[in-house]
């Protein structure tokens, strides 16, 4: 009888101990494996090298946005103004660069502007206090609008060759938004999980009242996290641009669902507090391949959409 | 005659309570703050443009404004319940593009419009279940459900266009018919919302949804109702949609949640759920409308406008919330 409590609470404690070991990533490794298993049986060329480059080279502007929005919703906040601000961005440096200044220096303008458009965010959600959810629906459509209003709602083409290497280049094989992409994921762990600014993002996204009674200046950090998210969204404008050799102020209508989409899927919680950014990286991957994938198997472009939004739904309820 | 004087001094006091306690009014109702904005703001246009005031502008604002206006309210008990909605527009697309087959074989119009309203409210009713049976946030199923409702949509029409609708649906487009049946569908909210069991049951959960537990509220049943009318809401807006249209897109609908979100929280319903009027969102529809309808007479252009929407979206929130925090 004792023995066998003994063994009940011993099981129990193992399992307790397994389970509070980020289960939720090795349920998304699972799924990764599973579906990369899944689709290099449907079709032949998705294992290839050249196919695993064409999907590097995709995800890294999704990625590199998504690095930011992980940022902002551990904070517990949302960014929905991400695509206006890649459009604003290169808006703004398109049209700088039409009127004769140095393209370089457009689209570190663009930048500065696309930044100062994440310090709204923050000011708006900290000072005037409004929640994050409707801050950034009003930047999102005031920098959409500025964009289409500087551009006519045209895009702007015939970027000279050095900058178009951000997009379009390759360094040794691999697709050079790839690279920055990597650095950023670099930076972006390092910065959420060996800083204490990390820690205190946690801390803000956790329980921000337990967070303030520990002395953490709570408007700083919620700044900072804006004024990342937009720095992102920025970069990856810029890369977009580059890729694609014109400015369009359409650009980023779908990239706010699409991201959050992805940082979801990776684990982190709506509410903030919990998630990794390797978690992020695996849903962008998971969504980026889905649709490559599902490209090879020629089942039609707008599939993909269903699931998208299929895997999302079940990752969330594997997700509680 | 001392009385009389008496009574004269009393008034003339009067005169300062009455602006006084009307300012308070004012502040301390939004809404009432918001209608008379807007009439302020009606005024100043209607200097600055003649044609402001004419009655044909004000029906071109009605036409305009009332898929928006319909789909918000619907979306507006959802968020007074806590929840959200964003998946309306994928709705509204949906429910028209699946219509489009049956427009094309010809069936009469009232059946097929019924059709459309129905699905809608079926696809609602599929948002509520999800969130329901799965407890996920509704904002994650509703995103979900977004991608997954407009890829339906595209899948089902490859992308084609449905054209050559019949004149019946073009008459629900026309005229005065948005209006009536923008008026109809808010009053008829209006009024129930503040008079049956599902409207205080509504707030009651939006403002906790424990403690409406606890009072014997069917937390579930109220949560459902408010999706499939959203749906509703969103197909109604859907056949308006296609009167004023003209032509089925699978793009149907695409960004029209984030305006109705834009409607409701001018007019003063608190995103976190349990406060706000429907008449507000009403009113907030309005004003939205009347300002961009007022700025393109002006002859700004429509790219720019979109400035001063995401604009008076941040002044209305902050002003609310102002007011939350000195009362």
């Amino acid at each position: 009888m004792g023995s066998k409590v003994i063994r009940i609470s011993w099981l129990k404690l193992r399992r307790g101990s397994i389970v509070k070991n980020q289960p939720y990533e090795i349920f998304l490794l699972f799924v990764v494996v599973v579906w990369i298993i899944g689709i290099s049986l449907l079709s032949k060329s998705f294992l290839t090298i050249d196919n695993l480059l064409i999907i590097a080279h995709r995800m890294s502007e999704n990625c590199i946005v998504a690095i930011g929005m992980t940022f902002v919703i551990l904070s517990g906040g949302i960014d929905l103004s991400v695509g206006s601000i890649m459009a604003l961005t290169i808006s703004i440096g398109g049209m700088l660069f039409l009127n004769g200044l140095s393209i370089w220096i457009a689209f570190v303008i663009g930048i500065c502007l696309g930044v100062s458009f994440g310090f709204l965010n923050g000011l708006l959600v900290v000072k005037v206090k409004l929640q994050p959810i409707i801050a950034t629906l009003a930047t999102m459509i005031i920098a959409r609008s500025i964009s289409y209003g500087i551009t006519l709602g045209k895009s702007v083409g015939g970027f000279p060759p050095s900058f178009n290497f951000i997009g379009q280049g390759y360094i040794s094989r691999l697709p050079f938004p790839f690279l920055l992409m990597i650095l950023l994921i670099i930076l972006g762990s390092f910065v959420l999980h060996r800083t204490r600014l990390g820690r205190y993002i946690y801390a803000v996204g956790g329980n921000e009242k337990a967070a303030f009674a520990l002395g953490i200046n709570i408007s700083k950090i919620k700044l900072f996290v804006y004024l990342f998210s937009s720095l992102m969204a920025s970069c990856a404008g810029i890369i977009y641009a580059s890729r694609v050799g014109a400015a369009n102020p359409a650009v980023g209508k779908t990239t706010p669902l699409d991201v959050i989409t992805a940082v979801l899927i990776g684990g982190t919680s709506i509410t903030g507090g919990k998630g990794r950014i390797f978690g992020t990286i695996i849903g962008v991957f998971l969504i980026t391949s889905l649709i490559n994938g599902l490209h090879l198997i020629e089942m039609g472009a707008y599939w993909q959409i269903i699931f998208v939004g299929g895997s999302f739904a079940a990752c969330g309820k594997f997700g509680k | 005659m001392q009385t009389y004087i008496v009574k004269l001094r009393e008034h003339s006091l009067f005169h300062w309570q009455l602006i006084f306690s009307f300012l308070k009014i004012l502040i301390k109702t939004p809404v009432v703050f918001m209608f008379v904005f807007t009439i302020l703001f009606s005024i100043f246009l209607s200097f600055s443009s003649p044609n402001f005031l004419t009655f044909s502008n004000w029906m071109n604002i009605s036409r305009q404004t009332a898929v928006i206006g319909i789909m918000a309210l619907g979306m507006n008990l959802v968020i007074l319940t806590g929840g959200i909605d964003l998946s309306i527009g994928s709705i509204m697309g949906l429910s028209l593009c699946i219509a489009g087959t049956f427009i094309k074989m010809g069936l009469n119009c009232w059946i097929v419009i019924s059709m459309i309203i129905f699905l809608a409210a079926a696809l609602g009713y599929l948002n509520g279940l999800i969130i329901m049976s799965m407890e996920v946030p509704p904002i994650i199923v509703t995103l979900a459900t977004l991608s997954i409702y407009r890829g339906i949509a595209y899948i089902y029409t490859k992308g084609y266009w449905v054209t050559g609708i019949p004149y019946a649906f073009l008459s629900f487009g026309r005229a005065y018919v948005p209006l009536i049946i923008w008026i109809i569908i808010a009053a008829i909210i209006i009024f129930s919302i503040k008079t049956s069991t599902l409207g205080r049951h509504i707030y009651a959960v939006g403002g906790s949804e424990q403690a409406a537990q606890f009072c014997g509220v069917n937390v579930k049943r109220v949560k459902l109702t408010v999706y499939t009318i959203s749906g509703l809401a969103a197909g109604l807006g859907g056949v308006i949609f296609l009167g004023r249209c003209g032509v089925i897109q699978p793009t149907a609908g695409l960004g029209y949640e984030f305006q109705a979100i834009a409607a409701i929280v001018v007019g003063g319903t608190s995103i976190f759920g349990g406060e706000g009027s429907v008449v507000g969102t009403v009113i907030g529809a309005l004003l939205i409308g009347i300002i961009l309808n007022g700025l393109t007479l002006m002859g700004v252009s429509a790219y720019w406008q979109g400035v001063v929407t995401g604009s008076v979206i941040i002044s209305a929130v902050a002003l609310y919330n102002l007011r939350r925090i000195y009362q």
